[in-house]
């Protein structure tokens, strides 16, 4: 057959997009749903096909893994530089642009030093870096797609991927270390 | 004029044995069986007319079994069991700090597995919960006149891995055979949204007797998707009893401790009572009075209102409150996103409990099926879809998540985690594990289940162990765990070292449940007593199961046949003639070979069919590259 079977396609192509790092997150989730009607195990007795419930299981998990992966930008953003070829393990850290770790760094005193003032204070500064770090947040996104959309990425532009989804590691780890 | 008929094509109804499948909500207090026909669910009543079945137990002393007695006072010479829910797949050591209606024992091997004595011997819960089940499928098949194929079973939502593996276990001992788990909150939800066509974003309040589950889901055309879910396990209405209960002992200077086992259930059945005569006064400060006779000489009067109901049991509803502020927080929603809050379990009809949920939602409690029969009506609803007796055009589908993390124990006895809670199910991940050592041969791997940060605070799921590693220098074996969970919840753990290819598996058994082994040997002993009544059945279902596949495939041939070389159809159509001999045959054995050939010819088909609705389902939209 032309097409490749369904578990060999990558995720881009499960959900039938060109590989980018710009998804729109309503038209993913709305993808994953129409996909998951007709691959679910669930649906097997409706749709006639009975005999491949292994099958509908298996299309089941991959789908629901490629609509994780695809619908989380840090996520995504790992997955191409695998499809490029640069396997990149989460856990090691790179280099970090030195401004970036300053700028990290002042957070860091900011909110300590909001703690010292009391809770009202602490909350406060809190929200204001939230609001902040989104900012940030958004930026490196704008980054990351304009840098992802050659693709895939040459091993010329790797280097700077690489320091530019750490960042985007650092930025969600700090925010997630805030009180909500 | 009467118009004839005429099907879709596509939709062939091939004489189609309708398979009757029924829901069933397994409670701790209560528990029901309901069923759809004529299109409704329905639930399912007696010969008594009751719909409602106490789960409640008594092994009698002659030998008998009984299920469903109101009063759970022991008879003469005879055992109680009842909320054995609340002991389902735990250990003697997890329910030692759970107040229970009956003493629980240690079996003699000592696997930490709490047995409970009754006059007919040891039984373990999952036992008792068979009975249970078994009562039900009695119901059920007398009401609808007929065997049932399979069942729905409802559970808690953060019922863990052990908790549902011990559930289907009792169904399995009971002879049901379960299509699907199905979380409560889910299945409510469903039941609301099939008879209101709700659409958008739905929290369902779920207080039992001894269990509070609360759920976000998305409705959509067709689609019922579970954002997140949560709750409390510790939490519920007998919560409710036991405060009132306390309090009114401590107006009359008396403790807890001084009233013997059926004193202090006899008044907790007074606290339930009186709490449910609140719901039919006039106003906050109107007492419920009653007089209880404590022993020969001491009578007391207890009395209260709803203002002192409320104020007793503020902190359990403040509980309820927070878990769903925390839910609504890994939904990613604001209390203003809701567009309704199904009320589901006979708690949530309490006043101060409306009033806590309408404070943080707003007007916009849905009640309009009842709460008591509201997840049993879903759980019908998803059988008969599970049975196949629903067209494609009409069925939805249910999106479920992973209650509770899964992870495995690392070392300084940390919780890694692997999936996170909240995450879609069915699922698979798999992460890269090291060796500690030089030359380590063997790694213990230890699945753990729960939020925190520590082994010790999680539920510990099973152990087993990974051996055979060739040996290396610390930190240079590539050890791959893969978790899966399937649609129901549960989960199947792998590990393999990917340089020297050794691997190990495990399906996860509740460390404190019933192993294979022992499940069979029951099965052998219950079926000793109706042998051929499981035979006949056995030849039944296998018939039946033939019959769908050949319809479902000449179904396929007749839509897609153009997917397959004209040598490829007309192999699968010799092999269906062949198939249709043998479909009558009294040989169960023939029947699932001729099952297993026909759907293994049928397999690649069945993906390349598979692969174009995967396409179809595409169509007519794409992801815009923005």
């Amino acid at each position: 057959m032309s097409s490749p079977g369904l578990l060999q396609k990558n995720y881009f192509e499960l959900f039938g997009v060109t590989p980018s790092f710009k998804l729109e997150p309503r038209l993913l989730e709305d993808s994953w749903k129409r996909l998951q009607a007709v691959v679910h195990p669930d649906k097997l007795a409706s749709q006639g096909l009975g005999s491949s419930r292994r099958l509908a299981v298996e299309m089941s998990t991959r789908v629901n893994e490629a609509y994780q992966t695809l619908s989380s930008p840090l996520q995504r953003a790992l997955y191409l530089m695998e499809l490029s070829g640069f396997k990149l393990d989460p856990e090691l850290s790179s280099k970090v642009p030195l401004a970036f770790l300053e700028q990290q760094m002042e957070w860091r005193e900011q909110i300590d030093e909001a703690k010292s003032q009391g809770s009202d204070a602490y909350v406060q500064a809190a929200r204001a870096l939230h609001v902040q770090l989104e900012q940030q947040v958004s930026q490196v996104h704008e980054e990351l797609a304009s840098l992802f959309k050659v693709f895939p990425v040459p091993e010329s532009a790797a280097e700077l991927v690489k320091q530019t989804i750490q960042s985007l590691m650092f930025l969600e780890r700090f925010e997630q270390s805030l009180p909500r | 004029m009467a118009l004839l008929q005429i099907s879709e094509p596509g939709e062939t109804s091939l004489p189609h044995q309708r398979r009757l499948a029924v829901g069933i909500d397994l409670g701790t207090t209560n528990s029901l069986v309901a069923a759809v026909r004529s299109g409704a669910p329905e639930v399912l009543k007696d010969e008594n007319s009751r719909s409602i079945l106490p789960s409640v137990v008594v092994y009698g002393d002659d030998g008998s079994i009984s299920v469903g007695a109101v009063d759970s006072s022991a008879p003469l010479g005879g055992s109680v069991v009842s909320s054995v829910k609340r002991i389902m797949g735990r250990s003697l050591a997890d329910v030692r700090a759970i107040r229970l209606p009956f003493e629980l024992q240690a079996d003699d091997e000592s696997k930490g597995m709490p047995f409970i004595p009754t006059v007919q011997g040891l039984r373990s819960p999952v036992e008792v919960s068979a009975e249970i089940l078994k009562a039900l499928r009695r119901t059920a098949e007398k009401a609808l006149a007929d065997e049932i194929v399979g069942a729905v079973i409802t559970v808690p939502a953060y019922f863990d891995d052990a908790q549902r593996q011990a559930t289907k276990d009792a169904a399995r001992l009971a002879g049901i055979h379960v299509f699907r788990l199905l979380n409560e909150p889910t299945a409510a939800a469903l039941a609301y949204g099939l008879e209101t066509g709700a659409e958008g974003t739905y929290v369902v309040f779920d207080l039992g007797g001894g269990t509070f589950d609360v759920s976000v889901l998305k409705l959509t055309q067709g689609v019922f998707e579970v954002v997140a879910t949560g709750g409390d396990s510790q939490l519920g209405g007998d919560d409710f009893d036991r405060l009132l209960a306390q309090a009114w002992l401590s107006y009359n200077g008396l403790s807890a401790d001084a009233l013997d086992h059926t004193q202090w259930r006899a008044l907790l059945k007074l606290a339930r009572s009186s709490k449910e005569a609140l719901l039919h006064l006039d106003s906050d400060a109107q007492e419920v009075s009653e007089v209880f006779e404590l022993d020969a000489k001491t009578r007391l009067t207890l009395a209260v209102s709803r203002q002192l109901f409320a104020n007793l049991t503020a902190d359990p509803v403040d509980r309820a409150l927070k878990a769903c502020h925390q839910t609504l927080q890994d939904a990613q929603l604001n209390p203003a996103d809701v567009h309704g809050v199904v009320m589901v379990g006979g708690s949530s009809r309490l006043l101060n409990v409306r009033q806590a949920v309408q404070s943080l939602f707003g007007d916009c409690l849905k009640d309009s099926i009842d709460p008591d029969q509201v997840v049993a009506l879903g759980a019908a609803s998803q059988a008969h879809l599970l049975a196949g007796n629903a067209l494609a055009s009409d069925g939805w589908l249910l999106l479920d998540v992973l209650p509770l993390s899964l992870g495995i124990e690392t070392m300084g006895g940390l919780a890694e985690r692997i999936l996170p809670r909240n995450t879609p199910i069915p699922v698979a991940r798999a992460q890269e594990f090291t060796t500690f050592k030089d030359g380590q041969t063997s790694m213990a791997i230890h699945v753990v289940q729960g939020e925190r940060e520590t082994v010790a605070d999680c539920r510990s799921l099973a152990r087993f162990e990974l051996k055979g590693i060739p040996p290396m220098v610390a930190g240079a074996a590539r050890i791959r765990i893969t978790f899966q969970v399937d649609a129901d919840g549960l989960l199947q753990v792998s590990a393999l070292e990917t340089r020297s290819g050794v691997s190990a598996q495990i399906e996860v058994r509740p460390s404190y449940g019933l192993t294979d082994d022992e499940i069979a040997s029951m099965l052998e002993q219950a079926v000793a007593n109706s042998r051929d009544d499981m035979q006949q059945r056995a030849l039944r279902e296998a018939q039946i199961d033939l019959q769908q596949l050949i319809e479902a495939i000449s179904a396929a041939l007749e839509q897609d046949g153009d997917l397959l070389s004209a040598e490829e159809r007309q192999a699968l159509i010799s092999e269906i003639d062949q198939a249709r001999k043998v479909c009558g045959a009294g040989d169960r054995d023939a029947l699932v070979f001729a099952s297993e050939r026909l759907g293994g010819l049928a397999d690649p088909f069945a993906e390349r069919r598979m692969n174009r609705a995967v396409a179809q389902a595409l169509t007519g939209q794409s992801i815009e590259n923005l």
